[in-house]
């Protein structure tokens, strides 16, 4: 140690310089990177994994896959010809041209057994996958020829097909030899002709079923074998680890929110998955195609640009699903034993959803949409057959992007806490572990729970009652929906509010709000439902909206409602969805975001959910109700914002849809009256304008109402 | 500039219910350094991560510089630095890349970062293998580190959970100067002990504690006054039967 003078007094105590989050995180993920990408451990699994093992593998493959071809010749391969006299002049040539190859090669060991078939449909029956080989002969004339014109032979095969393939190459050499026989007889005749003695041209056909096909339904398992491989160990380094080597005290001691350090490791790890995935999907590009196997496995053109596009957006939602979920399960763990032992059954759960994609029979539906890792690996597999529904992949991406956030802030709650850091207590029971103070705010990781179980649940639900109401009264129906929102959109968050022990009032906004404010509110409701209308026509004639509503039963629908009583409408499509995900949207998800999001993020983020819930609410209706309930919910997060009350939304959202309701129930008088509203037809300029209007006062007053309580 | 008031904490392990800290308040001014001795399990560590917000605790609380941990933790932590005995280093960061990292995470603008990172380089004596990987220093190296760490945003409260652990006679000293230093700086330190002696060299007052209890607290001076004994460490080992009569009595 030196003598140096000690440092000089110490700065204004506290004095910090702010720091934005945005940069905070950066800054901290790159000391995770530093710290992670300089660990030998993740070089080995990053580098050496894919440079090492893929070879390896595919020398073991390439025995397999020839050994299986010499087996090949075991399989009796099924040659069509277009009539018997193609079958006997090609059947000839073989012969012939074999015995010149068993003079160079000698004698064959396993001759193919070769079944022989006429069919006129030979494209047809290659493309089936019911003959291997299609044989078609046309004579070409010829004036050099001796016979005035030869046999051409179109061969027709699948390319996708290994033992398609194969008969086809061993064909073709068989007549290349044929050729050099008669052109060596040609020439000791002293014959001038250059004319070929036998010509063929291949033509490859597309089967229904084949080896790329096949592909398809293993690439979901082999993405999660390698986002897996990548991410365990920054998982487990980063979490158990630290608190192993004792730098997680020092980081927790440290002016910094739990959920910074957590999402800094969580783009750590995620990274760390990514480069892995890469590498590994280099190497194993380079090695199937070095050794030939490209060809086999992906067809003759390889995959293409948008095949390996595709590839890579999966890799990066498995990649970041991993993540989260590995991050969440390792910040339990005190040691990195712990967390080892955590992660094994973890991972044998994750393996065996990848199975399922090879299984026959099962489809990506609403239910299995939003089951984790099951609704990815069932999309990968979709996407890669060309076969995916946008809705349904779309739920796969929301829901299990909202389990990915909801599995960090859960991580978050337990990451660092005593019971981590010391071992003081049970970790799990950290997490239901319900707060000694009453809080005035809903939490961030109850917040992202609340939104992937009520998500989840309503699709899973929905699903169910579509299934079993279809022969219940249209009012029964009605009233299950209504009480299926209740206990979702309701209990849900009451739930997790409760276990939280977050405050009722404060905590849902149950507030009255300024008096003024439910003005504004009413006007709104009743002006807004014009440009809701107006949106789904504008935006019907495009691809993503468009919808066959009379196929759903939309006419059988709104002629039913006219006989039922408006009350039983309105209670059940306009006052207890109004309520019941005000309750959830605005009331809690909103009062969550509150403070910790600008106003603007806070409110686009909850109102784009709640267009998406409303888009999966009723999946067969498709994307057509995405924009007009998105720009609702904006409307309503605002009103929200401003008056600091769930009250005067659920006004407005009552009005909105009671009116819309009850346009429907009384269409036909409407129509009597010169006012009726049709379904598919634009409303008047005059009435657009005013209920433009009627936005822009209610918008006015409820700004005005708010001007003070929006100050405090 | 410290205050401890009522500060408790339970801990329960395989069904039992342990009592680490009990009741405990004591206060530390500006410029002064605290010794909070005892044995080991008394409660000296949990005392000052309970100070720090590294653990919650079941009843009472602890206020630094008018903030209370429990309310307003991260203006607590950015006045404190803690020097832990448990404390580790990222093994494949260089002190430099550490102390920086830190410094970041403090919120220093990188001159002062730098500017701090060179004066405690030097204090600490880390020149020398301040671009190496922390995985290659020795345990000496490592503490010497460590304490930088800890001081790099030069906070106005110091908690130093036996400090001169792992350190030789010369480090040690540096240890000694730097809190006598601080104190004339106007910090506050709290020094968590064993080594008695040592303390009696450069704390002004000092706590005793036995099984989370304070058992004594005064200056040298009044402790000694108290018990008739000369030193800590007589009025330690005498304090002790003591305890464990009362214990037994009870």
């Amino acid at each position: 140690m030196s003598d140096q003078p000690l440092p000089s007094p110490p700065s204004k105590p506290g004095a910090r310089t702010e720091v934005r989050p945005i940069v905070r995180l950066w800054r901290l993920t790159r000391k995770e990177l530093r710290e992670t990408l300089r660990d030998r451990r993740t070089i080995i699994t990053l580098v050496l994994m894919p440079l090492l093992v893929y070879p390896l593998l595919s020398v073991a493959f390439r025995q397999f896959f020839f050994s299986t071809y010499s087996k090949a010749t075991d399989i009796e391969w099924r040659i069509a010809g277009n009539n018997d006299e193609t079958l006997s002049k090609f059947g000839e040539q073989l012969r012939e041209g074999g015995q010149l190859i068993q003079q160079i090669d000698g004698e064959e060991q396993d001759l193919p057994k070769v079944l022989w078939f006429t069919n006129s449909m030979l494209e047809e029956a290659v493309r089936k996958g019911d003959i291997d080989l299609g044989v078609r002969s046309q004579f070409v004339p010829s004036p050099d020829l001796p016979d005035g014109g030869q046999l051409q032979f179109d061969l027709f095969y699948q390319p996708d097909s290994a033992l398609s393939r194969t008969i086809v190459d061993y064909v073709e050499r068989r007549l290349w030899a044929f050729d050099q026989i008669k052109s060596s007889e040609r020439l000791r005749q002293q014959s001038k002709s250059g004319l070929p003695h036998t010509i063929w041209r291949r033509q490859s056909i597309k089967g229904e079923t084949g080896q790329v096909v096949s592909m398809a339904t293993l690439v979901p398992l082999i993405l999660i074998l390698m986002t897996i491989t990548g991410a365990v160990y920054p998982a487990i380094d980063l979490t158990a680890g630290e608190r192993e080597r004792g730098t997680l005290e020092s980081l927790m001691a440290a002016p910094l929110p739990r959920l910074s350090m957590l999402l800094a490791k969580y783009f750590a790890v995620l990274t760390v998955a990514l480069l892995t995935a890469g590498a590994n999907l280099a190497g194993m590009s380079i090695t199937v195609y070095s050794t030939g196997l490209g060809p086999m496995l992906f067809g003759e053109h390889g995959l293409s640009p948008s095949g390996i596009a595709i590839i890579l957006s999966l890799l990066v939602l498995f990649a970041a699903f991993f993540s989260a979920l590995l991050l969440a399960v390792t910040s339990f763990a005190r040691s990195f034993k712990e967390a080892q032992a955590y992660l094994i059954p973890f991972m044998l759960l994750a393996i065996a959803p990848g199975f399922l994609s090879v299984m026959p029979g099962i489809e990506l539906s609403g239910v299995l949409a939003v089951v984790p890792l099951v609704n990815i690996v069932l999309l990968a597999r979709d996407v890669l057959q060309g076969t995916i529904n946008p809705l349904l992949a779309g739920a796969a991406v929301v829901s299990t992007a909202l389990y990915g956030v909801a599995s960090l802030s859960l991580a978050a709650r337990i990451f660092g806490s005593d019971a981590i850091l010391y071992g003081s207590q049970a970790s799990w029971a950290d997490l239901f572990r319900r707060p000694d103070q009453l809080r005035s705010q809903p939490t961030i990781s109850g917040a992202a729970l609340c939104a992937a179980v009520v998500f989840a649940l309503q699709n899973v639900l929905s699903g169910l009652l579509a299934l079993g109401s279809s022969a219940m009264p249209l009012e029964v129906k009605l009233l299950l929906s209504a009480a299926l929102g209740g206990i979702l959109y309701l209990a849900v968050p009451l739930g997790i509010a409760r276990t939280q022990f977050v405050s009722l009032r404060k905590g849902f906004q149950l507030r009255l709000g300024p008096i003024l404010a439910y003005v504004g509110a009413l006007i709104l409701g009743l002006s807004l439902w014009g440009f809701a209308h107006e949106i789904v026509l504008l935006t019907q004639g495009l691809a993503w909206t468009n919808v066959d509503f009379k196929k759903l039963g939309a006419d059988d629908f709104f002629e039913k409602i006219k006989h039922l009583s408006p009350l039983l409408l309105v209670g059940t499509m306009a006052i207890a969805p109004a309520v019941c995900e005000e309750w959830l949207f605005r009331g809690y998800l909103l009062g969550a975001l509150r403070g910790r999001l600008p106003a603007w993020a806070a409110i686009a983020a909850t109102g784009v959910l709640f267009g998406l819930f409303h888009v999966f609410v009723s999946i067969e209706t498709g994307w057509v109700r995405f924009l007009p309930s998105t720009l609702l919910g904006l409307v309503l997060g605002w009103i929200c914002w401003r008056t600091k009350s769930v009250f005067p939304g659920m006004l407005l959202h009552a009005t909105h849809n009671g009116l819309l309701v009850l346009i429907g129930h009384y269409q036909e008088q409407l129509t009597k009256l010169g006012i009726g509203v049709q379904e598919k037809e634009h409303l008047p300029r005059l009435w657009l304008v005013a209920a433009a209007g009627g936005v822009a006062m209610g918008v006015v007053i409820v700004w005005l109402a708010t001007l003070k309580t929006s100050k405090r | 500039m410290i205050s401890v008031v009522e500060l408790t904490k339970r801990f329960s392990s395989g069904g039992q219910d342990i009592l680490a800290v009990d009741h405990l308040s004591f206060s530390v001014v500006p410029g002064e350094a605290y010794g909070l001795l005892g044995a080991n399990g008394a409660g000296k560590t949990t005392t000052l991560r309970m100070i720090l917000g590294l653990l919650e605790p079941t009843s009472g609380y602890a206020e630094v510089e008018g903030f209370r941990t429990s309310e307003s933790p991260d203006e607590v932590k950015s006045r404190i630095g803690m020097v832990s005995t448990s404390a580790g280093l990222y093994q494949w960061l260089s002190p430099r890349e550490l102390l920086l990292f830190f410094a970041d995470v403090y919120g220093l603008d990188d001159d002062t970062a730098n500017k701090n990172l060179n004066r405690f380089s030097e204090l600490f004596d880390l020149t020398s293998f301040i671009d190496r990987r922390c995985a290659s220093l020795s345990t000496g190296q490592k503490q010497r580190v460590n304490l930088a760490r800890s001081m790099i945003h030069d906070p106005p409260v110091l908690l130093l959970d036996e400090p001169t652990r792992g350190l030789d006679v010369v480090g040690s000293k540096v240890i000694f100067d730097y809190i006598q230093a601080a104190k004339k700086q106007g910090k506050g330190v709290i020094v968590s002990t064993h080594r008695l002696d040592e303390a009696e060299r450069f704390c002004d007052r000092f706590g005793l504690l036995h099984k989370g209890r304070l058992m004594h607290e005064g200056t040298l001076t009044e402790l000694q006054a108290a018990t008739g004994c000369t030193s800590l460490t007589e009025m330690f080992l005498q304090s002790l039967p003591l305890i464990e009569q009362g214990e037994e009595a009870a």
